[in-house]
C-alpha cells in the first residue's frame, strides 16, 4: 500500500513538467499581452518594450520556461504584474477561503446526496424515486451562477436572514489571534467564540449551497444507480439466504460495495469544485483563489493565471490520487495486488 | 389454415424477430417518459430560436425607458427590463444565442475531439501514449478559467466563447472516442468479423464505428447542455456579445440583476428559467440515450 | 445409492405453486401449478433447460424472489408444518440459512468482494443466534472450511474471495449453507460455472455433507449427467411445469415424456456402451407471457398430435400396461403427456414409423397454402 502510494507520487513529477509546459504554451499562444493591459492602449514603444523586459517577455519562450521553472523549485512563482504582490503570498492568503468553501459544499453534497440516492434506491419506481430523480435532473441542470443569485435575492435580499457577501462581519470577528484564515477553525478552536463562528457559518451556508447543488445532483444519482446495481448482485442474494436482517445487509453488503463508485465521484466532483468555484466566489464576493484568478484573467495577468492555473492542476492531480488511494483502500482487489 | 389451431397458429405466424441495435434504441427511447419529455423542452428551445422573429411580440432591442421595469401584463407578459424592452421577445432572440453557441461548440469540439480519439485508438503506440498525456492534462486544468482565460484574451462575442468552449470539450470527446474503440478492436464480435475473413476496413465502417459512437452520442448531448450553461456564465460574467441588441440569456440575468432591489422584481429571474429548461431538456434526453443505447442497462 | 425409509411427514411440500413475474412486455408465468414432495434426508434432482421455471421455483421456497417483479400467485410451500407462503417476513428470514440453506450457480460472483471469508460465514451464524460468541464463531467457521475441503483454512479465513479459484468459493459457499446444520439444502446449478474437473469434486462434496448431516437436498440443473449419480429421484421441468417425475433409475431405464426423451438423446451415455448419435431437440421453448392452448411442448414434440395441441396433459400415473418401477418416496412414475413415448421409441429418440407428427402436418397444410397464395399472384 505505502509503495502504490510512493509510486503515484513519483509519477508526480513528469505530470509537473507536462502540465507547467502546456500551460506556459498555451497562455503564450493567446494574443495580447499583460502589459498593453497595464498600460494601457495609448503608450509609447519604449515603455511598451521596457515593460516587457522587465516582465522577461522579450525572451525566447525556452528561455522563459527554463526561467520559469528554476523559479518554481526555488518556491518562486512570480509576481503579479497589476499589483506586485508574488503569487504564492496571494495564493496562501486566498487558498483557506476556498478550502473553507469547497469542504462545506462537498459536505452539504455528500450529507445529503449520498443518503437521498440511497432512499431513491430502496424504493425504486415510487413517487420519492421520480421525485428524487427529477430534482436531481433540474439540480444538475441550475447554472451556479443564476442558483448563487436566486439564494441571494430569496435569503438575503427579500428575507433578510442571510448574509450574502464576504465571509465574516467585521463588527464580530477578532482579527488579535487570527492569521491562518481558515476562519471556522480559528474562531472555534483559537477564539473560542461561539458568536463569531456562527457568524462565520452564517456566511457560508449560501455559497456552499449555491456550490454544493450540482455536487449533490450527482453524487445523489450515481449513489442510487450504485445502489441499484449491488442490490441486484449475487452476493446481496447470498446474504438474503443466509437470514441476514435488513438492516445488515444494507450495512455490510450493500452499501459497503457502492461505496467504490461513490468514493470515486465524491473526489472527481471534490477536484472540480477547486476551479469551479470561480461563479460561486464572484457573486458572493468571497476572497478566494477562483474570484483572484478570474481577476487575472480579466488583466491578462500572465504569470498568476499560469502558476494559480498549476497549482489548482497540481491540486486536481493530489485529491484524485487520494481517491485512488482510498479506492484501494476500500476495494481489497487492488489492496492485495 | 386447416387445422383452425390456436396454439398452432401462434407457432407457425410468431414473427422472426430481427431487430438491430438503433432501432432497439429508438424504441426503448420512445418508452422512457423523461427522454420525451427532454425531447419535448429540445424542440420547444429550437423552435423559440429559430422563428425568434416570427413569434416575438416586439422588437427585442427597442423600448423606452419610460416603460422600464413593468411587471408581467397583457402588453408584457413577462414584463420589461431595465430599458423597457420586452421580457419575453428578449428571451426568444436570446434562445438563438444559447443555440448557437451550443451546436458550434459541440460541432468544433466533435471535429477536433473525433479526429483525435480515433487516431489515437486506432493508431495506438506512442502517438497514443502522448496524446492520451496532454489530454490528462487539459482535463486536470480548471475547465471554466481556461474558458474564461481564452475569451479574455480572444475578446469576447458569442464566437468566441463557442470556441473557448469547444477546446474544453476536445479532450473529453476525444478520450470517450478512443476508450470505446480500444474496447471494441479487442471485443469478441470484431474478432468474429475478423474470424469469417471480413476485411478491415469493412470492421471498421460496420462493427466498430457504430458501436464506438454510441457513448460520444450521449457525451455530445450532455455537451450541449454544459456549453448552454458554459455560455450563459460567461455572459453573466460580462463576457458575451458586447453588441447590446444581441439579446444572451446570462447577460440579460446580470442586467436586470442589478437592479433587483431598485424595482426590477422578479422578472429578472425568468432568463434563468429559459436557461434551465433548455439546459434540462438536453440533459434529460442525454439521460435517457445513454440507457436506450446501453442495452446492458435494459432491465 | 442409498435408500431411507420412506418418512410419513415430508420434509417440503410444494402444492399447486404459481410464480409470476411482471416485466415490461407482460407477465410472464413463470411456474404453473408445481406439486411435489420432498421426504427428509432425501435427494431430489430437477432438470430442464434455462428458463423452465426450476430456479425459480427454488427461490420461491426460499422467499428470495426478486421484489417487486416476481411474486407467488398461488399455491402453498409446506415446510416442516409450516406455510411458507404465509410465513412473516422475519420469521422466514430466521428460517432462511438455518433450516433452508441454499448453494448458488456462480461462486465468483455470489460472494461479497469487500468483505473477509470469515466475516461472511461469522455473519450467517450470529444472525441466528446472537448469544455466539466472535470467537465460538469463529472456530465454527475455522471447522466448516476444513470440513469442505479447503487447505490452510487459517489463512483463508482472513482472505477474499477474489484470491480463491471457482473450486475453492464454491466450497465457501457450501460451508455457508452448512454453517447451521440445515435440514435443506437447495443447490442451484452448482457445478455449471466450475471446470469439468472440478464439477464431480463439488457434487461429491454435497453428497458427502448431506449424509453426514442428513440434509435433504434439491438438486437444479440442466444436464441429467449431474443428477444421474447423486440423486434419488428426479423431476423433469418444462415451461414452468413438471412433465414427468420418476426415480433417477426409473427415468433413465424408461422415460417417458418426450422431451425427456429428448433430454435423454441429447447428452452422450457411456453406460449404454453404443455410439448413437446425440440428437439436439429442435426448437426454441415456448414465449411465457403468452397463455396457451395445449401441451407446452407440443410445438417441439414429434409425438404431437390434435390433442397435444388442443388439451394440456395433467401430470398423471404412468398408465398400465406400461412398465413402471416403483421405490423410495413418492417414486411411482408420472408423466404429463397424452401420448408419451414407449421403451422402444425412447431408445429410439423418435417416434414409431408411420406417426406423422400433427406439427409437421400443419407446416405442410401452411406450405400448402403459400404456394397456392403464390400460384395466385400474377
Amino acid at each position: 500500500m505505502l509503495k502504490y502510494i510512493v509510486r503515484r507520487l513519483l509519477l508526480l513529477i513528469p505530470i509537473l513538467f507536462g502540465l507547467s509546459l502546456f500551460i506556459i504554451v498555451f497562455v503564450h499562444a493567446l494574443p495580447g499581452d499583460p502589459c498593453s493591459s497595464i498600460l494601457g492602449e495609448h503608450t509609447s514603444p519604449e515603455r511598451l518594450a521596457a515593460c516587457r523586459q522587465g516582465l522577461g517577455l522579450d525572451k525566447p519562450l525556452y528561455e522563459q520556461y527554463f526561467d520559469y521553472m528554476n523559479g518554481l523549485f526555488h518556491g518562486n512563482l512570480g509576481t503579479s504584474a497589476t499589483d506586485r504582490v508574488p503569487v504564492l503570498t496571494e495564493f496562501v492568503a486566498r487558498f483557506p477561503a476556498t478550502v473553507e468553501l469547497s469542504l462545506a459544499a462537498m459536505a452539504v453534497a455528500i450529507g445529503i446526496g449520498v443518503p437521498l440516492g440511497i432512499a431513491a434506491a430502496k424504493r425504486q419506481g415510487s413517487v420519492f424515486d421520480n421525485v428524487a430523480t427529477v430534482g436531481s435532473l433540474i439540480g444538475i441542470s441550475i447554472p451556479i451562477f443564476f442558483l448563487g443569485l436566486l439564494l441571494a435575492y430569496v435569503f438575503g435580499v427579500w428575507l433578510h436572514w442571510l448574509p450574502t457577501a464576504g465571509r465574516f462581519n467585521l463588527r464580530i470577528y477578532d482579527f488579535s489571534k487570527a492569521g491562518t484564515n481558515f476562519l471556522l477553525w480559528e474562531s472555534l478552536v483559537i477564539n473560542r467564540n461561539i458568536p463569531e463562528f456562527l457568524d462565520v457559518v452564517r456566511h457560508l451556508i449560501l455559497p456552499a449551497i449555491a456550490l454544493g447543488t450540482i455536487p449533490l445532483a450527482v453524487v445523489a444519482r450515481i449513489t442510487r444507480s450504485a445502489v441499484l446495481e449491488v442490490l441486484n448482485e449475487d452476493y446481496v442474494r447470498t446474504a438474503r439466504a443466509k437470514g441476514l436482517t435488513n438492516r445488515r445487509i444494507d450495512r455490510r453488503h450493500v452499501l459497503r460495495n457502492a461505496m467504490l463508485p461513490i468514493a470515486t465521484i465524491i473526489g472527481l466532483q471534490t477536484g472540480l469544485l477547486l476551479g469551479g468555484a470561480v461563479l460561486t466566489e464572484t457573486i458572493f464576493a468571497w476572497g478566494g483563489v477562483g474570484s483572484w484568478l478570474f481577476q487575472a484573467a480579466v488583466d491578462k495577468d500572465f504569470i498568476v493565471i499560469q502558476s494559480g492555473t498549476l497549482i489548482l492542476a497540481i491540486l486536481f492531480v493530489l485529491v484524485n490520487l487520494t481517491v485512488d488511494v482510498s479506492y484501494a483502500y476500500l476495494n481489497p482487489r487492488i489492496r492485495y495486488s | 389454415m386447416a387445422t383452425g389451431n390456436v396454439a398452432l397458429r401462434q407457432v407457425l405466424e410468431e414473427p422472426i424477430k430481427g431487430s438491430s441495435l438503433w432501432r432497439d434504441a429508438a424504441h426503448r427511447l420512445v418508452r422512457t417518459p423523461s427522454a420525451m419529455v427532454g425531447l419535448f423542452l429540445i424542440s420547444l428551445f429550437v423552435f423559440v430560436a429559430v422563428f425568434a422573429p416570427f413569434i416575438s411580440p416586439y422588437d427585442p432591442t427597442a423600448g423606452s425607458i419610460v416603460n422600464r421595469f413593468e411587471p408581467p401584463s397583457i402588453q408584457h407578459l413577462l414584463g420589461t427590463d431595465l430599458q423597457g424592452r420586452d421580457i419575453l421577445s428578449r428571451i426568444f432572440w436570446g434562445a438563438r444565442a444559447s443555440l448557437w453557441v451550443s451546436i458550434l461548440s459541440v460541432t468544433l469540439g466533435l471535429l477536433i475531439g473525433l479526429f483525435a480519439g480515433a487516431i489515437s485508438g486506432f493508431i495506438g503506440g506512442w502517438l497514443d501514449f502522448w496524446m492520451m498525456r496532454i489530454v490528462d492534462i487539459m482535463l486536470s486544468l480548471p475547465g471554466l478559467l481556461l474558458t474564461i482565460t481564452i475569451v479574455v484574451f480572444l475578446g469576447p462575442g458569442l464566437n468566441t466563447i463557442a470556441f473557448a468552449i469547444a477546446i474544453e470539450n476536445v479532450p473529453i470527446f476525444a478520450r470517450i472516442l478512443r476508450s470505446s474503440i480500444l474496447g471494441l478492436k479487442e471485443s469478441d464480435f470484431t474478432t468474429a468479423a475478423r474470424s469469417i475473413g471480413a476485411k478491415e476496413s469493412r470492421i471498421l465502417i460496420n462493427h466498430i464505428m457504430p458501436n464506438a459512437l454510441t457513448p460520444v452520442i450521449v457525451a455530445a448531448t450532455l455537451a450541449l447542455a454544459t456549453a448552454i450553461v458554459d455560455a450563459a456564465g460567461l455572459g453573466f460574467l460580462g463576457f458575451g456579445p458586447q453588441d447590446p441588441s444581441t439579446p444572451e440569456w446570462g447577460t440579460m440575468l446580470t442586467d436586470t440583476y442589478r437592479y433587483l432591489t431598485s424595482g426590477a422584481g422578479f422578472t429578472a429571474f425568468f432568463p434563468g428559467i429559459a436557461i434551465i429548461l433548455s439546459v434540462l431538456g438536453f440533459n434529460l434526453l442525454g439521460d435517457g440515450l445513454r440507457e436506450a443505447l446501453d442495452p446492458r442497462l435494459k432491465r | 445409492m442409498m435408500f431411507e425409509e420412506p418418512a410419513d411427514e415430508p420434509l417440503l411440500s410444494v402444492e399447486g405453486l404459481r410464480v409470476e413475474f411482471s416485466s415490461s412486455s407482460g407477465r410472464v408465468h413463470a411456474v404453473n401449478s408445481v406439486t411435489f414432495e420432498l421426504a427428509p434426508h432425501e435427494t431430489l434432482g430437477i432438470v430442464g433447460e434455462s428458463g423452465c421455471g426450476k430456479s425459480v421455483t427454488s427461490l420461491a421456497i426460499m422467499g428470495l424472489l426478486a421484489k417487486p417483479a416476481g411474486k407467488i400467485a398461488g399455491g402453498r410451500v409446506i415446510f416442516d408444518g409450516t406455510d411458507l407462503v404465509t410465513l412473516k417476513p422475519d420469521e422466514m428470514r430466521d428460517l432462511r440459512g438455518r433450516d433452508l440453506a441454499m448453494v448458488f450457480q456462480d461462486p465468483m460472483t455470489s460472494l461479497n468482494p469487500v468483505i473477509t471469508i470469515e466475516e461472511q460465514l461469522v455473519e450467517v451464524i450470529r444472525a441466528h443466534d446472537s448469544k455466539v460468541t466472535k470467537a465460538a464463531a469463529h472456530q465454527r467457521a475455522l471447522e466448516l472450511l476444513e470440513l469442505v475441503g479447503i487447505p490452510n483454512a487459517k489463512e483463508r479465513l482472513r482472505g477474499f474471495a477474489h484470491q480463491l479459484s471457482g473450486g475453492m468459493r464454491q466450497r465457501v459457499m457450501i460451508a455457508i449453507a452448512l454453517a447451521l446444520h440445515p435440514k435443506l439444502i437447495i443447490a442451484d446449478e452448482p457445478t455449471t460455472a466450475l471446470d469439468v474437473t472440478i464439477q464431480a469434486q463439488i457434487l461429491e462434496l454435497i453428497q458427502r455433507v448431506a449424509n453426514e448431516t442428513g440434509a435433504a437436498v434439491m438438486l437444479i440443473t440442466h444436464d441429467l449427467g449431474v443428477v444421474a449419480g447423486m440423486t434419488q429421484r428426479i423431476q423433469v421441468m418444462y415451461a414452468g411445469r413438471i412433465v414427468e417425475t420418476a426415480t433417477t433409475l426409473e427415468l433413465f431405464a424408461h422415460p417417458r415424456h418426450p422431451y425427456t426423451v429428448g433430454l435423454l438423446r441429447s447428452i452422450p451415455r457411456l453406460d449404454l456402451g453404443d455410439d448413437r448419435a446425440l440428437i439436439p431437440i429442435d426448437g426454441l421453448p415456448p414465449d411465457m407471457t403468452r397463455e396457451r392452448v395445449g401441451c407446452p411442448f407440443a410445438p417441439r414434440c414429434a409425438w404431437a398430435t390434435e390433442q397435444c395441441l388442443e388439451q394440456d396433459p395433467e401430470l398423471a400415473p404412468v398408465t398400465a400396461g406400461q412398465r413402471t418401477v416403483s421405490s423410495g418416496p413418492g417414486a411411482t412414475h408420472r408423466v404429463a403427456c397424452w401420448n408419451p413415448a414407449t421403451d422402444a421409441e425412447g431408445a429410439q429418440g423418435a417416434p414409431a414409423s408411420g406417426h406423422v407428427s400433427a406439427i409437421t402436418a400443419a407446416t405442410a397444410d401452411r406450405a400448402a397454402a403459400a404456394a397456392a397464395l403464390l400460384a395466385e399472384t400474377p
